[in-house]
């Protein structure tokens, strides 16, 4: 279990990084292929939102790798 | 002038939708065009809609009894106002706040070439995703907070 739970620390990083990194590229190439507001709204809204959403995913899986949660 | 138009789907629900033109003295300006749509289910349909949605209330007040005592045993009396508030918070304004943005952003992309009227159950993907990374994490990290509190001494 103690195995599995410093796995998912390593699993949390990667998924908050690649969760901003695939926001990031998704928003530029939506901005890019058309200059319609609804896109940018959308965007405008959504990564403000959930970077620090992300950071917290990625610090809970930091705490994970250094064991905080074994009990 | 008044149109109705009533459709009565194969399922029995039924969509009434009337279409009023008034039109103006002066024969250049074009008519003013007002539209209601009013559309209701068979009654079968509407009573198993009813008892769906109780069966998940039921669920949701099954969670709701004993989520406020694990939820305060899981952290120390010194930051437990802050840790029981903010995810609280984050969950319910930005999480479920955020749904109906979503949902529609991605039955707006599952409109493809291939198919244009876009998949209506797409949008399920969200909460379902956020469900099951809070299921993983919380099968693996969250301790039976009796222990936890007791070895803590700190209820």
């Amino acid at each position: 279990m103690k195995f599995l739970k410093k796995f998912g620390g390593v699993v949390w990083i990667l998924l908050a990084l690649l969760a901003v990194y695939l926001m990031v590229q998704q928003a530029s190439t939506e901005f890019a292929a058309s200059p319609a507001l609804d896109a940018r709204i959308f965007w405008y809204t959504i990564i403000p939102v959930f970077i620090p959403i992300m950071a917290g995913l990625g610090l809970f899986g930091y705490y994970c790798l250094k064991g905080e949660y074994e009990h | 002038m008044t149109k109705t138009a009533i459709k009565v789907f194969q399922n029995g629900n039924t969509t009434k939708t009337v279409a009023t033109s008034t039109f103006s003295a002066e024969r250049s300006a074009p008519p003013k065009l007002q539209k209601s749509k009013v559309s209701w289910m068979s009654s079968g349909n509407f009573w198993l809609l009813v008892l769906f949605v109780f069966i998940q209330i039921l669920y949701v007040t099954m969670v709701y009894g004993p989520i406020a005592a694990f939820l305060v045993e899981l952290f120390p009396t010194r930051i437990r106002y802050t840790s029981m508030s903010l995810p609280y918070h984050i969950g319910n304004g930005i999480f479920g706040g955020l749904t109906p943005l979503i949902a529609t952003r991605l039955f707006d992309v599952s409109k493809t070439p291939g198919n244009p009227s876009g998949d209506p159950f797409v949008g399920l993907w969200y909460p379902i995703a956020i469900s099951a990374v809070c299921f993983v994490i919380g099968f693996l990290y969250l301790p039976n907070t009796k222990e936890a509190a007791a070895e803590r001494d700190d209820f």
